[in-house]
């Protein structure tokens, strides 16, 4: 079976440059997922989870928005703002971030543009943590990255 | 011996010099680290964000404001990227004859936005007009600070009285390669200007430019609402991108500047201490000789 040539890019690095036989992604219509043979296709992220499985393993990330392209010969390219993998996610700062954008809406008063940016923060920090929770009993690699990247 | 004084007097200014030039360059060493670091992890972004946009245009028959060209239109927006301050070189200075030969070889009314002391400092010398002159600051760049720049190119070019918007900076190589380089933003397609002035990329083909695959892509949710979100996004990041490279250019020029500027004062030292030396050693010689013939003459 033919394969998916990934790459997740974000301004600040490669986050993922690999094979995978499928790909899913949260965009604003809901979740899509990506098979090899797919038609070129672009489409806007919204803050979630990607699911990337290439065999028998999976990959979780959790991006922030951004865009999917899918290019012809199984070519995916995903423009992200910022990703980062589920282990790489502090929980307990996933949570403090949740806390502080609800109480941002509900203690000041905001102009429309200060709550559309809260209201980003908020929905980008709950997806945050969703991914942390979901994937929280996995095991986490012990290579050290990641622990001090935050 | 006077002479000797004199030269003493230089050995110690030009060492007060090297040490200002050492504590310059070990600053811009830094800096340029950090800015070389930024400009190259965000390469890959930008690029790919400019082959999807390269992509999208060929194949789209819907036209959002920002894909629409104006083969009519009699001006060109360039927004001029240069440092602040000077000890860079030819950095700078090597921008300038790109811009003019852009204005005698399109023929274009040229209106320019700078960004950076220098390059505002030139134009204003060469009576080029300025539309507007962003403040550029020594700290590391954010994204939110490309977003007034983009929003006035946009608007700019939606007027549509502007055939093209392009950038001028210097392209980042290698600490000892940086290459003054026009860059076409917008249209996205339909090159104006020549292959000459184009950066060569390893992707360019014969025609200089990526090309399209001529598909027609999917959209989802709909057309005009990924563009909405997509256009601005690669204008700001190809603009982050070139103020990046521009500022790993400025840092890596600088620190050269100061290296060299370094090694020349340590050369005028040696050369002014040989000198000393020597007449020192002649002056001894001279009062031996005299003591000696004094001595001779007592006898």
């Amino acid at each position: 079976m033919s394969k998916l040539y990934f790459k997740l890019v974000t301004p600040e690095k490669t986050v993922a440059d690999q094979e995978a036989d499928s790909l899913s992604c949260p965009t604003s219509l809901g979740q899509i997922t990506i098979l090899p043979g797919h038609i070129p296709l672009v489409g806007n992220l919204v803050p979630g989870e990607l699911v990337i499985k290439s065999g028998n393993s999976e990959l979780f990330l959790n991006v922030t928005g951004g865009f999917v392209e899918v290019r012809p010969n199984n070519q995916i390219v995903i423009l992200a703002d910022a990703a980062e993998h589920h282990y790489e996610i502090d929980e307990q700062r996933a949570k403090e971030a949740v806390e502080r954008a609800k109480k941002a809406m509900t203690e000041t008063k905001l102009s429309a543009q200060e709550h559309a940016q809260v209201t980003a923060a908020l929905e980008r920090s709950l997806a945050r943590l969703n991914v942390a929770k979901k994937h929280a009993h996995r095991k986490t690699p012990i290579t050290g990255e990641g622990v001090f990247n935050e | 011996m006077a002479g000797m004084i004199d030269i003493k007097r230089r050995i110690k200014s030009v060492q007060s010099t090297r040490k200002i030039t050492r504590a310059m360059q070990l600053v811009s060493g830094a800096k340029m680290r950090r800015a070389q670091n930024a400009a190259l992890s965000s390469r890959t972004y930008s690029d790919l964000a400019w082959e999807l946009i390269k992509n999208l245009s060929k194949t789209q028959e819907l036209s959002p404001a920002l894909l629409k060209v104006h083969p009519k239109a009699q001006k060109m927006a360039v927004l001029l990227i240069s440092s602040n301050k000077g000890f860079v070189g030819s950095l700078n200075t090597n921008l300038l004859p790109k811009l003019k030969s852009l204005i005698s070889e399109t023929g274009l009314e040229t209106e320019v936005i700078v960004y950076g002391q220098k390059g505002k400092e030139a134009t204003v010398r060469n009576a080029l007009s300025v539309t507007a002159d962003f403040e550029k600051y020594e700290r590391t760049i954010q994204p939110e600070d490309v977003y007034p720049i983009s929003k006035l190119i946009s608007d700019l070019y939606k007027t549509g009285k502007y055939k093209s918007v392009v950038i001028i900076y210097s392209h980042f190589v290698s600490t000892l390669q940086q290459i003054p380089t026009v860059k076409q933003l917008l249209p996205f397609e339909q090159d104006i200007i020549t292959k000459a002035h184009k950066r060569k990329t390893e992707d360019d083909n014969e025609d200089g430019g990526i090309v399209g695959y001529g598909y027609n892509y999917l959209f989802e949710p709909n057309p005009k609402l990924v563009f909405n979100h997509l256009l601005p996004r690669i204008i700001e990041s190809q603009i982050y991108q070139t103020m990046l490279e521009a500022n790993a250019s400025e840092h890596s020029a600088r620190m050269i500047m100061m290296k060299n500027a370094t090694d020349a004062a340590s050369d005028i030292i040696s050369d002014l201490t040989l000198t000393y030396n020597q007449l020192r050693q002649s002056k001894i010689t001279t009062e031996l000789t005299e003591i000696t013939a004094g001595k001779i003459a007592l006898e």
